[in-house]
């Protein structure tokens, strides 16, 4: 088994638990055509999916295959995702005009890998802001988030 | 037309047209970066925007893109887009030897007049196309949509499995929220931000914008090699060496006007067969990848023919080609536009406005990029860590501007995932992209076609038009399979060894 085998179990299961939900979707009235109702749609995207996938488990290469990402690789997309979740976290309670900046300055210094100054990244990461809250908020009026904290 | 030119006349629309054309090469020229991402990213600046003004900002986009490609691929070795997956052979080649104006002068030569061609040829081929199209029922627009999302998993890479999985992914996900024809709820979970669907930009940045960027960065594929510029100097070709080569240039640009026409098929492969086409019919096929300006020629008259192939069925049939024209089918569906046959009937003004912004950005892409030849090299400086940042915010605050909900900012994060699971199984993001934006099109057109008639599923077959769309659908369908066992005979393995070793290649 490798991670197309799994990949694919995964879909697999992903498919019935969707079936099982659409089993439970209630229809606001009952139509006396033909019509198929609002559950079968989704149900057939995911009998799309369930026998996709079992295509691909019995095609998928067997043994052992090139790894997708080296370990240092998924470390990095794991403290990307973890940033924006903290930056989603952030917008919801500090606002954009905090927490921009900050996820600025953390995101050009860790892709950076550390290669540009403190200096340098504080007062791009600031532009950077003044620059979308211009756009944003003057240009396209729209409300930026102003944080539920603050 | 004269109203459509008379909305594109006035300084901001042009201003906004030659921004366009600017950031879309500059997209288009970073490697890992495309015109589809810029587009994503800039679509939330188009909401204060008229509509016709909107379309010309994202047809520069669009067009400085397609164009921006070549850049890289001639002046570093590495394709802008894979629409110049082909100019590398050839053109990185020429640069090592001290031509790279010549390569580059003829790559932006063939790229502008492909594009400007091949929007002309959209424009004489929509209005007829929509008028035929007009007189579709549900029954043959259902066939429309279903044949367009096979034809797009057919030619996924590797294992065809895998395009299945991410189409019927995107056609799940369109399920979600109220349901056409009786508005019950579907996989709302109670949450009222899910009731109006998943928000179809938090699809497109989350799948496309931030699963490439974070990918590119885990995999350390952020910095340009350092370009050489000593070659850079004049415009390298005549007017003379380029007519040599017309009976090329129009072949590629056929090749690609086709391929861009065929659902799925945009220039990211037309540029291949336009190239292999090239050395197979050349007297000096053993030139070819040792810097031959023929295959620079070929693969850029091919791959910008292609944007004109792939707006046709977008404008006139409302079908999305590729994951650009699906980027730019969203762009209308946020200025509350339904793009399909009816759009040449009840905003005539506005789809020719698109097509004159699409010519007028090809005049300022070309002469940008021939002008400009020597700023390429400082393109291709630019750090990308501030870049990368700079657009993580932009999807955020995008997403959210059209929302104005933090929720689908959340949602984008979650597709952002779902894209990381897809690219580790070697699944495609296009089929997912067409599937979500045709999948409400497709329950739709197929619920109206059953109530319609009480003969069930049968018109559906027994309609010419739509019976001979699904009969291509289910060829297209099993024709890999029927290839394969034939090759599996031939190589005497069974059917599933040789799928196996297809993916293994893909690997």
């Amino acid at each position: 088994m490798n991670r197309h085998h799994w990949i694919s179990l995964g879909f697999i299961l992903f498919g019935i638990a969707g079936i099982l939900m659409a089993m439970n979707i209630q229809s606001i009235y009952t139509v006396a055509t033909e019509d198929i109702g609002p559950k079968m749609f989704p149900i057939f995207a995911c009998c799309g999916i369930i026998l996709a996938s079992i295509g691909k488990f019995l095609t998928a290469p067997k043994g052992k295959i090139k790894p997708f990402l080296k370990k240092e690789s998924w470390i990095r997309i794991g403290v990307m995702l973890g940033m924006f979740i903290l930056y989603y976290l952030a917008l919801k309670y500090l606002g954009f005009l905090i927490s921009t900046p900050v996820f600025l300055y953390a995101q050009i210094r860790y892709m950076s890998l550390k290669k540009v100054s403190v200096l340098k990244s504080i007062i791009i990461s600031i532009v950077l802001t003044a620059v979308l809250y211009v756009i944003f908020n003057n240009l396209i009026q729209c409300i930026l988030p102003t944080g539920e904290l603050f | 037309m004269l109203q459509a030119l008379g909305s594109l006349m006035d300084p901001l629309t042009l201003g906004l047209i030659f921004i366009g054309v600017i950031l879309g090469i500059i997209f288009g020229a970073i490697p890992g970066l495309s015109a589809s991402t810029g587009i994503a990213l800039m679509l939330p600046l188009t909401f204060v925007m008229k509509p016709s003004v909107a379309l010309a900002f994202l047809g520069g986009l669009f067009v400085g893109g397609y164009s921006g490609g070549l850049i890289s691929a001639i002046l570093i070795g590495v394709p802008g887009t894979p629409a110049s997956v082909a100019t590398v052979y050839d053109g990185y080649p020429m640069t090592r030897k001290g031509q790279a104006t010549k390569a580059l002068s003829a790559g932006i030569i063939c790229s502008a007049l492909s594009t400007f061609l091949s929007v002309i040829v959209a424009m004489l081929f929509c209005p007829p196309l929509a008028r035929i199209a007009v007189n579709f029922g549900p029954w043959e627009q259902f066939s429309l949509c279903f044949t367009a999302i096979i034809l797009v998993v057919t030619i996924s890479k590797g294992n065809m499995f895998n395009g299945l999985i991410s189409a019927f992914l995107g056609m799940l996900f369109a399920t979600v929220g109220s349901s056409p024809l009786d508005g019950a709820m579907r996989f709302t979970f109670g949450n009222y931000s899910l009731y109006g669907g998943i928000n179809v930009l938090a699809v497109m940045m989350g799948i496309f914008a931030m699963t490439s960027l974070v990918g590119n960065f885990a995999r350390g594929e952020m910095e340009c090699p350092d370009v050489d510029t000593k070659g850079i100097k004049g415009f390298g070709v005549s007017l003379k060496d380029m007519g040599k080569y017309a009976w090329l240039y129009l072949k590629s640009f056929f090749i690609g006007l086709w391929i861009g026409f065929l659902p799925g098929m945009g220039g990211g492969l037309s540029n291949i067969v336009a190239y292999v086409q090239a050395k197979s019919s050349s007297k000096t096929p053993e030139e070819f990848g040792k810097g031959c300006i023929e295959g620079v020629i070929a693969s850029e008259s091919a791959n910008n023919a292609s944007v004109g192939g792939a707006i046709i069925p977008m404008i006139a049939l409302g079908i999305p080609g590729d994951a650009c024209t699906a980027m730019l089918l969203s762009g209308l569906m946020i200025q509350g536009i339904e793009a399909g046959p009816l759009l040449m009937t009840n905003s005539k003004a506005l789809v020719y406005a698109f097509f004159i912004s699409l010519l007028l950005s090809t005049v300022v892409t070309f002469l940008l990029q021939f002008f400009g030849m020597r700023t390429f090299p400082y393109i291709l400086k630019i750090p990308t860590h501030f870049l990368y940042a700079a657009i993580f915010a932009i999807c955020y605050i995008g997403v959210y501007s059209n929302s104005m909900s933090l929720f689908t900012c959340l949602l984008m994060i979650v597709f952002c995932v779902i894209g990381f699971i897809m690219s580790m199984g070697n699944m495609s993001s296009a089929p997912f992209i067409l599937g979500f934006i045709l999948g409400p099109m497709l329950e739709t057109n197929l619920r109206k076609g059953l109530t319609y008639t009480t003969q069930g599923f049968l018109p559906f077959i027994t309609r010419p038009v739509s019976g001979i769309l699904l009969l291509v659908a289910v060829v297209s369908l099993f024709w890999p399979f029927i290839r394969d066992r034939r090759a599996a005979k031939k190589a005497g393995k069974t059917v599933a060894e040789v799928q196996m070793a297809d993916e293994k290649n893909n690997e």
